[in-house]
């Protein structure tokens, strides 16, 4: 029961409610915006007036080897319960975000199967030095790229990775603005010259 | 009629734009880059793609939009490159060049320039 409440969990999206710093976290390393109205995807056979809205606690509370997941009471199946207990009150709203966290309501807490696997966090700070045209693009493909190279080469391999990927692209991004720097630099000297 | 300057591809631009075709002239940084990757055999900064995107787009090679954020990428969006008709032309030309070198070398006449 708990394997099948696990796999539905993996569709769950969630309306989030945390602090500010809570909200960079996951706006950061789960995709969703604090506030933000999402919905379960997985609700076959729910009419859409009845799909719950939820509340998801901080990760971190939850996250890790230690958290447990309520059984339901009442004999019921574990989804089954996640969804029909909280149908009274809520409405549906469309997002695309895949969630994968606790999901926390009422005491019922589904465990999902989504463990993030995130670049060094150094390697993120140090992308946040990049010119702004690109750095989230490239943020963003860090943090996508990240985990198949894990899985693919280790941890150390993959870290190296993301630092030198890091480091030559301030390389390439601020190169080519310090070479128009220098060009505008050069020309203005040569109008300067030339007025003179 | 004012000639329009010819502008040329470098190396790491017509990779990519190569690369972009073989995506079905769309694709945003990471399938860019694993296909750059993968043809180079050599390691590529994701910040040389963009630079190089960047130039190809000052061309009007390619053109960009961001598109949706996603979980996996930690909610950041994805910007995507579409490869523009001029870009398709700058890939034939090189290729054109390329091929009237070749035949320099081998002894033959080189192909005759575009009208």
């Amino acid at each position: 029961m708990k394997e099948k409440s696990k796999k539905r969990s993996t569709t769950t999206t969630v309306t989030v409610t945390t602090t500010h710093t809570e909200r960079e976290f996951y706006k950061i390393h789960h995709g969703f915006e604090v506030g933000e109205k999402v919905r379960l995807k997985d609700t076959d056979g729910l009419h859409p007036d009845n799909v719950p809205r939820l509340t998801i606690k901080p990760l971190a509370m939850f996250y890790g080897e230690g958290a447990s997941l309520n059984e339901p009471d009442n004999g019921r199946d574990a989804e089954q319960l996640s969804l029909f207990d909280f149908s009274g009150d809520s409405q549906a709203v469309e997002a695309e975000n895949p969630i994968a966290a606790y999901v926390v309501r009422q005491g019922t807490i589904k465990l999902t199967e989504y463990e993030p696997v995130e670049p060094p966090r150094f390697a993120e700070y140090l992308a946040y030095l990049l010119p702004k045209t690109h750095r989230e693009s490239l943020l963003g493909d860090l943090v996508e790229t990240y985990p198949k190279l894990k899985a693919k080469q280790g941890k150390w391999r993959a870290g190296f990775w993301a630092y030198a990927q890091v480091g030559m692209s301030m390389g390439s991004l601020w190169g080519q603005i310090i070479i128009r720097l220098i060009g505008i630099a050069w020309v203005s000297d040569m109008i300067r010259r030339f007025t003179r | 009629m004012v000639k329009k300057k010819k502008e040329f591809l470098g190396d790491l631009e017509e990779i990519i734009l190569l690369a972009i075709v073989g995506l079905d002239g769309e694709s945003y940084g990471v399938p860019i880059y694993e296909k750059v990757e993968e043809e180079r055999e050599s390691f590529t900064s994701l910040g040389a793609i963009y630079a190089a995107l960047d130039r190809l787009e000052q061309k009007g090679f390619v053109s960009s939009r961001l598109g949706e954020a996603t979980a996996e990428r930690g909610g950041r969006a994805k910007k995507y490159f579409k490869i523009e008709g001029e870009g398709m032309r700058a890939l034939d030309e090189a290729e054109r060049v390329r091929q009237s070198m070749r035949r320099v070398k081998i002894g033959l006449q080189p192909l005759g320039g575009r009208a």
